[in-house]
């Protein structure tokens, strides 16, 4: 299949007062055609700030992007011209946030900034823009969209607010679609609505999506591939099926233990991971992860595991054999 | 809509906005209810009766009495609404322009060049305001004097199109010129409270979401401060500039006073009331010179801040049910 998006090696840096925080240490994803990849972390791992990285929204001072390449179309996303990335917003790769509340503008109707990007991007005029508008608000599902156009966000309730930021991210018909946390605000009943939403445009649109969340229970459904990521590593990467089945990061373990399961036999305790992520003010020499780790040995004290693959679907960054509990 | 409906439901705004409708129809109608001499070469010159050194007071000749120099104080008044108009409208266009500009890409952009634009804005606000347009204004008077200063005269043509609807293409009136002089000073010293009221607005605005949201879009910078950022910070601006209107003519009325702003003889309240400088002492005798030019004045000024201040309380909510009781 062909690559859609190659990031490798990405690695971003804060400079702060109490030194640089390496927020992203070397990620490499790919994303194919069609396909849907799950991002999966604590807050505060650099999920969001790969993503932030690769449409260049970090920003800098105090935010850099110190090393790595990330190929969309053939084009390196970090290398092209500010003119250029902005042409590629909006309407190559849209993104949706968690918080449909602050997302619109609070000053202009609700039907201009969904039409934006096509002004923006397609020269379409604005009656144009306006009446294409209405017809992806009303696909996203807002009944009698055209007589919102008009309204303000204000007047819109949540997850009405959500949808339309959808449509507005749709509206160019974007190759890839990302969604950081985009049901997080929202409660169950429109969280699910929302997923099915995106799920049915997914099939009417056939654009790549990266779903960054911290809910492994969400992306089980949603995504092909998922890749969690810890202190700004990805430590686990695997297709959705052999990842629930199969997890060798302890990390992933930790995390789907923390996740109640109807399938579970009796009443087993959920898990918890103690302690916190790590800040990384330095690149670490050892496993970011071997603090909290009930696992580590000592080997983890002094070298920092390289994501390597186990199997043709499964890579995972750890010196630890799950199975076995020895060394790789 | 509704702004201007509850600018109207409040009885100090309304008050406002009524002193500040007569003063328009009083500009708009000046040569109805002062017609200018037949052969007048310049409409906004007083006419003179005489050149009698001696004030005289309110006859049926003259409704409210004669400066020293016989200019007549009634068509002064008048034709000074027309002046006070252009001078505090121009001023404060322009101001605000500069302010918002400097501000909002100081704002926006951060880094040295807010650095570089703020510190500009500070050297500016230390100067003492009038000293600086006093200053300010004999020099440039001089440097025109001189003609030949590319620059300057460009600035000051366009000026003059703005204020007075002057062709570029021809040449400045002296009279004209004395007055831009005035008002080019105070706009070089007027902007910097704009600027840095909107910088603080553009600084706390452009956190907001939208704001990434406009930048995800693709659009262009100057797209995202003009269509996102602005509209949602421009605001306490609005405000502080139409209260400021009144404030500048005043200080164009100071000006005029020392003798800088507008010319001796020219319709201009400033102007006017320094005709009675050398009365002071008999002021008694003599109030009408500088009651009823310093009375227009005033009641100008009041009729701006009214409108502002209501503007104030109607645009902030934070103010609302406060105050002015809305």
């Amino acid at each position: 299949m062909q690559d859609l998006l190659d990031i490798l090696n990405l690695k971003t840096h804060f400079q702060t007062q109490e030194g640089t925080i390496h927020a992203v240490n070397g990620v490499s994803l790919s994303l194919s055609d069609g396909e849907t990849l799950g991002i999966v972390g604590e807050s505060g791992c650099g999920k969001s700030v790969t993503m932030m990285s690769l449409l260049r929204l970090i920003p800098m001072p105090p935010g850099r992007i110190v090393a790595g390449s990330a190929h969309f179309f053939g084009r390196d996303l970090l290398q092209v011209s500010d003119t250029e990335i902005r042409t590629i917003r909006g309407s190559q790769i849209g993104m949706i946030f968690q918080d449909p509340m602050t997302f619109f503008n609070p000053v202009i109707p609700i039907g201009k900034q969904v039409a934006e990007p096509l002004e923006v991007h397609r020269n379409f005029t604005r009656a144009q823009a306006l009446e294409r508008a209405a017809e992806m608000l009303e696909m996203v599902g807002i009944p009698r969209a055209r007589d919102r156009l008009s309204d303000y966000p204000h007047q819109f309730s949540g997850g009405m607010r959500q949808r339309a930021m959808i449509a507005m991210a749709l509206i160019c018909n974007p190759k890839l679609l990302i969604a950081d946390e985009p049901t997080t605000a929202l409660d169950v009943t429109i969280q699910a609505q929302i997923i099915e939403l995106v799920l049915r445009l997914r099939e009417e649109l056939g654009m790549s999506i990266i779903w960054i969340t911290h809910d492994l229970g969400v992306v089980a459904g949603l995504a092909q591939r998922i890749a969690v990521m810890y202190a700004g590593y990805i430590i686990e990467e695997a297709l959705v099926d052999e990842f629930y089945a199969n997890p060798q990061h302890p990390y992933a373990i930790g995390l789907l233990g923390s996740l109640p399961r109807l399938d579970a036999n009796g009443h087993k305790r959920l898990v918890s991971i103690d302690g916190l992520p790590p800040v990384l003010t330095s690149e670490p020499n050892s496993c970011p992860f071997a603090p909290r780790c009930w696992l580590a040995m000592e080997r983890c004290q002094r070298e920092n595991p390289q994501l390597r693959y186990i199997n043709d679907k499964h890579r995972v960054a750890c010196w630890v054999d799950i199975d076995s509990g020895k060394e790789r | 809509m509704t702004v201007i409906k509850k600018l109207l439901r409040n009885p100090t705004s309304l008050i406002g906005i009524i002193l500040l409708v007569g003063f328009v129809i009083i500009a708009l109608l000046a040569p109805v209810l002062a017609p200018p001499p037949e052969n007048a070469r310049d409409v906004y010159m007083i006419p003179r009766d005489g050149f009698n050194t001696q004030p005289q007071p309110p006859s049926p000749e003259h409704k409210l009495g004669t400066t020293e120099g016989q200019f007549d104080i009634y068509y002064g008044v008048i034709w000074g609404t027309r002046t006070a108009f252009r001078v505090g409208v121009v001023i404060t266009l322009l101001t605000t322009l500069i302010g918002l500009t400097i501000g909002s890409l100081a704002g926006f952009y951060g880094g040295w060049l807010d650095e570089v634009l703020m510190r500009l804005t500070e050297i500016f606000q230390a100067f003492p305001f009038l000293l600086a347009a006093i200053t300010l204004t004999s020099v440039l008077q001089t440097v025109y004097g001189r003609g030949e200063a590319n620059f300057l005269v460009m600035t000051a043509k366009g000026l003059a199109l703005l204020t007075f609807g002057h062709n570029p293409s021809q040449d400045l009136d002296p009279i004209q010129l004395q007055i831009l002089t005035g008002m080019l000073a105070i706009i070089a010293f007027g902007w910097m409270g704009y600027a840095r009221v909107i910088r603080g607005n553009i600084l706390s605005v452009k956190e907001y979401e939208y704001a990434l949201a406009a930048r995800l879009v693709g659009a262009s910078d100057m797209r995202i401060l003009g269509r996102h950022l602005l509209p949602n910070a421009v605001f306490p601006v609005l405000v502080l500039a139409s209260m400021d209107i009144g404030s500048y003519v005043l200080t164009f009325a100071s000006l005029s006073f020392l003798g800088l702003g507008a010319q001796r003889g020219y319709a201009d309240w400033g102007q006017m009331i320094s005709f009675a400088r050398n009365w002071i002492p008999s002021l008694a005798d003599h109030w009408y010179i500088v009651v009823y030019p310093g009375l227009a004045i005033v009641l100008f000024v009041l009729s701006w801040n009214l409108v502002g201040d209501a503007l104030r309380d109607i645009l902030d909510p934070r103010m609302r049910g406060r105050g002015t009781g809305l």
